[in-house]
């Protein structure tokens, strides 16, 4: 089974994202105990041959997952992340997600 | 069932188990998850497209109870090859967000219109009823020209058709703009000069196959984080392959490239000049190419700026710069070029500023001597942007970068997109990139090539090949060429003269003309406009403040919602059926998945609907157009064509609806379509609707498609885009075959047999022979098959730094600010996101004005003053004298700094070059 983070979002999380690290093979191992000590973040292949990594970034909200992705393309000896799967599970209400407000105010519509 | 994991653990793992599955990693499969109640298997697939770059990123979606819930990589995409980057992630909720606008709302006051009211919700009803009611003020008043739609890049090719065909055949209005203008119009019109015809000649696939990868002001690692990722694996397999990074500034990308040039703004102009002298120098033209393939060209340089040519609206500030539009005194450097006495006051007149496309044929000789004053020393002196960096290590640089273009046996690719687009020279240095690469012959095969990247998803499918710009028609038409306009009157069946000669207002005219009150009455789609255009201080005031009627449809309140009249609620990607075409001219078409939100509704739908409350009688009657003459035209009308139209069967009573939209051929496509598969259509009769009982966008997309099959832009039959062994195809598709190199026989169907390379464009074949100083006037000579090599000169930025206003501004993009994510639930360990937009700066500069990290600086020019936190150790690092500032973020209105100087051929903004001062807030 899955390696759990390191210390777990309080909230449910909603968003689960599938993302391949592509690292330099020889600091494979710095980068598992980076990702490792990142809350959210579980790594769960490694492909020491080619210096690859499967990782799952779990996260309440849009915006924190974005942020957590770009965070790990900011780590040493890591030379590309990329999105392969992105899950929204549907059970988790989204109330608190603010990822795409603007910030303006509107009234709300009344028929 | 029991169900041994929490819900939690088994979507992670099989989130996990898909995409070690998806990259081809071993380990965990699903099968270990057997005996779990698996809630994905019920979930339903469908191929579609990334909604938010102009890569063209192919993607899966899941759906189940009527929501998105799982988006993945297509590994079948050859863009993609089953990645994304991190605004994949958008597209999984992107219609979720809680601001949605689900209700039309208009500003209201005592239960009426009024532009000092309130926003309030209203019917769609009660909106069309006030929106024709200003547009028939607007058309009353100043006729077609006073009402006008500012489209866009995101535009799906039907929506983008339909405006285009609204506007240009239905009002006669040519005022039709996108904001692809602002995007990539330097490129058009350079492909359209050089090639006589839009659009690229290679394709991604030029990344694997070429030796060296040049960057003109292109910031692909954190712009085309995909395509950037494919030239990355490429430079780690092989130790041949180079990456040269040019820019303004230290970016991401510089941290990857072999050699990073940081050059001065502009310079660019004087960098590729150095480039083709060594190519000419060394010997190094591929002289049978020329020969063959190419012609020399050369045009006007006194065509100033593409700003206004009086002070009316100018701000008092704004004057002097205002002022060089019509008159420049001459840099020395210019002056130099031009062989006049550097010491001395050169002032010239900008008289080619109405006509600065107009160009002839040179011959080689001219070509080669107005090469000559680029030597080395000049240009670097020129064009160093580090005053820090050794002047003898920059010059170095120049040389390994002609080193790569000279040599014959390295294939080159030089990617652009902002930084050369965005460029009151774009046109130019555009055509200075094909300069290169044509003397070279590195052009149209694979692997060589000069490539223009676009940054909105189907800039190139909609925008410019459905023909959204103001002097545009579909497959790359001119309203002001007769015979297009006769072509696009017989595929529209409308009347002959029912097409406006004149070109319409570009999208940054248009704002000027909200200004001086020749524009009462827009609509904005798909696009932010007042936000994204440069000098945003005047359009914003003139929106809220001038006599003028402004209609927003979008997806989520933006600042151009703020300051509009009426808002319409859209809906986006996914809640519709639509098509894309990305940079290497690849169409890609999906299904709508999901429904939208309370009644929000296509863009499609909005323009059919609002097509309904026009009759031909309120349109095509005689029309007055401001300083339109055109061959056959009476001065400053349009004549009326009703008549005409009786004797196509149509009547003053008939609606733009029954006469563009649903003809008898598009209403033989029917709805239901066994392609649908099941999946709804929005555009069709959504509830409370009067019915639209047809498949428009397939009828929409197969009638564009008739102007382009069989003239070089073949697009295959809709259905053929929704096969599963199909990912998107790149026209032109002829006989089932997609084109990935064109101009190329071995590649190209429309290649003449035997000539191996043909560049066979039309526009623009027939040209006399003058000299660099003066037009030609001899007889035109036909020039057909061949590409044009633009002899183009350096030239200085309408406005530089000086005493005053000291240092450079650009702007532009940072990966995490293509939306405005609020920080929650930070990851301190990490922490290097931006809450906000930041000022870039050089810590030497920060000093000297007394600003430290994370200070509030304020930004200021002639046009307006903002205010931003200081970043000295960010990504972008720019070199001292010049700052950076994202202009994404609205908070951070960078855009009322900004300089509203376009490249006068293209009629783009330069974003990239103003002069401000800095101090602290």
């Amino acid at each position: 089974m899955s390696q759990q983070p390191s210390e777990l979002p309080q909230q449910a999380p909603r968003h689960y994202a599938g993302v391949l690290i592509s690292a330099e093979p020889a600091g494979l191992t710095e980068v598992r105990r980076s990702l490792d000590a990142i809350p959210g973040v579980a790594v769960h292949h490694l492909d020491p041959a080619t210096g690859r990594c499967v990782a799952v970034l779990e996260s309440a909200d849009r915006g924190e997952g974005e942020r957590l992705f770009l965070a790990l393309g900011r780590l040493p000896h890591v030379h590309s992340v990329d999105l392969v799967y992105h899950l929204v599970d549907p059970e988790v209400a989204n109330d608190s997600d603010p990822s795409a407000d603007s910030g303006i105010a509107y009234p709300e519509p009344a028929r | 069932m029991t169900q041994p994991y929490s819900r939690r653990e088994f979507l992670s793992a099989s989130v996990a188990a898909a995409t070690a599955a998806a990259v081809g990693l071993p380990g965990f499969s699903f099968a270990d998850l057997s005996g779990t109640d698996d809630p994905m298997s019920k979930w339903k697939w469908d191929k579609g497209v990334c909604r938010f770059c102009g890569v063209g990123c192919g993607i899966e979606i899941a759906t189940h109870d009527k929501r998105v819930v799982a988006v993945r990589g297509d590994a079948a995409s050859p863009v993609n090859r089953g990645l994304l980057c991190v605004k994949g992630y958008a597209n999984a909720e992107i219609p979720y967000g809680a601001d949605r606008l689900e209700h039309p709302l208009l500003r209201m006051k005592e239960g009426k219109f009024d532009k000092q009211g309130e926003f309030a919700p209203v019917s769609w009803q009660r909106a069309f009823d006030e929106m024709e009611r200003q547009w028939r003020r607007a058309h009353t008043a100043l006729g077609p020209t006073g009402v006008g739609i500012m489209g866009s890049g995101q535009y799906t090719i039907q929506e983008g058709y339909a405006a285009s065909k609204l506007v240009k055949a239905g009002w006669r209005s040519n005022n039709l703009d996108p904001n692809a203008r602002q995007c990539m119009a330097s490129a058009v019109a350079a492909f359209m000069q050089t090639f006589g015809i839009d659009e690229p000649s290679g394709c991604y696939d030029d990344i694997e196959a070429t030796d060296t990868v040049v960057l003109w002001g292109a910031n692909m690692a954190e712009m085309h984080p995909m395509l950037w990722g494919r030239i990355v694996d490429q430079q780690l397999r092989r130790e041949s392959y180079q990456v040269f990074n040019l820019t303004t500034f230290h970016n991401r990308s510089s941290e990857a490239a072999d050699v990073e040039i940081v050059f001065k703004p502009n310079t660019d102009l004087a960098i590729w000049n150095y480039i083709a002298r060594e190519v000419v120098k060394r010997g190094a033209i591929d002289q049978a190419f020329v020969d063959k393939h190419c012609v020399f060209a050369a045009g006007p340089t006194d065509i100033g700026y593409g700003m206004r040519s009086g002070d009316k609206f100018a701000y008092a500030a704004e004057k002097d710069t205002q002022a060089r539009e019509t008159e420049i005194v001459l840099s020395r450097e210019e002056a130099v070029l031009a062989g006049l006495d550097p010491h001395i006051e050169n002032r010239v007149k900008q008289a080619s500023a109405a006509d600065p496309g107009k160009h002839w044929l040179i011959p080689f000789a001219e070509f080669r001597k107005a090469l000559e004053p680029y030597t080395l020393d000049f240009v670097a002196a020129l064009a160093q942007g580090d005053p820090d960096e050794p002047p003898e290590a920059f010059k170095q640089k120049l040389v390994q970068l002609a080193d790569q273009y000279a040599d014959p046996k390295r294939n080159v690719v030089s990617y652009w997109t902002m930084g050369f687009n965005q460029h009151t020279r774009g046109t130019w240095v555009n055509e200075q990139a094909y300069m290169v690469h044509l003397l070279t012959g590195k052009q149209a095969r694979p692997g060589a090539g000069a490539f223009s990247l676009t940054g909105q998803p189907s800039a190139c499918g909609t925008a410019r090949e459905v023909g959204t710009f103001s002097h545009r028609l579909p497959a790359d038409m001119m309203v002001d060429n007769p015979a297009h306009r006769e072509k696009a009157e017989h595929h529209w069946n409308v009347p002959a003269k029912t097409i406006n000669p004149k070109i319409g207002s570009h999208i940054t005219k248009m704002m000027r003309d909200l200004e001086d009150g020749s524009l009462r009455w827009l609509w904005v789609q798909v696009t932010n406009p007042f936000q994204s255009t440069a000098n945003a201080n005047h359009w914003i005031h003139a929106a809220r403040e001038k006599d003028c009627f402004i209609v927003v449809s979008d997806v989520y309140p933006t600042l151009s919602t703020k300051v509009a009249d009426l808002i319409l609620p859209s809906s986006i990607i996914f809640e519709k059926w639509g098509a894309y075409g990305n940079s290497e001219r690849r169409t890609q078409m999906w299904r709508q998945q999901i429904d939208a939100p309370g009644e929000a509704r296509t863009d499609l739908w909005q323009m059919l609907e609002f097509s309904k409350r026009f009759k031909l009688g309120d349109v095509w009657g005689a029309q007055k157009i401001p300083g339109l003459q055109a061959d056959g035209f009476e001065d400053g009308a349009l004549p009326d064509v009703l008549a005409a139209a009786t004797a196509l069967g149509f009547s003053p009573e008939s609606t733009l609806y029954d006469v563009l939209f649903a003809t008898a051929a598009n209403r033989r496509v029917a709805w239901p379509d066994p392609v649908a598969g099941g999946h709804a259509n929005a555009t069709v009769t959504p509830p409370g609707a009067a019915a639209i009982d047809w498949f428009p966008e397939k009828a929409l997309f197969e009638e564009y498609a008739a102007f382009g099959r069989g003239e070089g832009h073949d697009l295959a039959p809709f259905d053929v885009y929704f096969r599963d062994d199909v990912r998107g195809l790149r026209w032109p598709v002829v006989d089932g075959k997609e084109t990935p190199w064109r101009f190329n026989e071995a590649y190209d169907p429309y290649v003449t047999k035997g000539s191996g390379i043909e560049f066979y464009g039309k526009a623009g074949k027939k040209l006399p022979y003058g000299t660099l100083a003066a037009a030609g006037t001899g007889e035109p000579v036909a020039i057909a098959g061949k590409a044009k090599i633009f002899f183009r000169p350096y030239a200085a930025p309408p406005e530089s730094p000086d005493a005053t206003w000291d240092l450079w501004l650009a702007t532009g993009r940072v990966l995490e600010h293509w939306h405005s994510g609020s920080m929650t639930r930070r990851v301190p360990e990490l922490h290097n996101a931006m809450p906000e937009a930041q000022l870039f700066m050089h810590p030497q500069d920060a000093a000297r004005r007394g600003l430290a990290q994370g200070g509030l600086a304020a930004i200021e020019s002639r046009r307006g003053r903002i205010t931003a936190r200081v970043e000295l150790a960010g990504r972008n690092r720019p070199p001292r004298g010049t700052v950076y500032v994202p202009w994404f973020d609205e908070s951070v209105f960078i855009n009322k700094v900004t300089l509203d100087a376009t490249c006068p051929i293209s009629k783009e903004i330069d974003f990239k070059k103003c002069a401000v001062r800095v101090s602290q807030a």
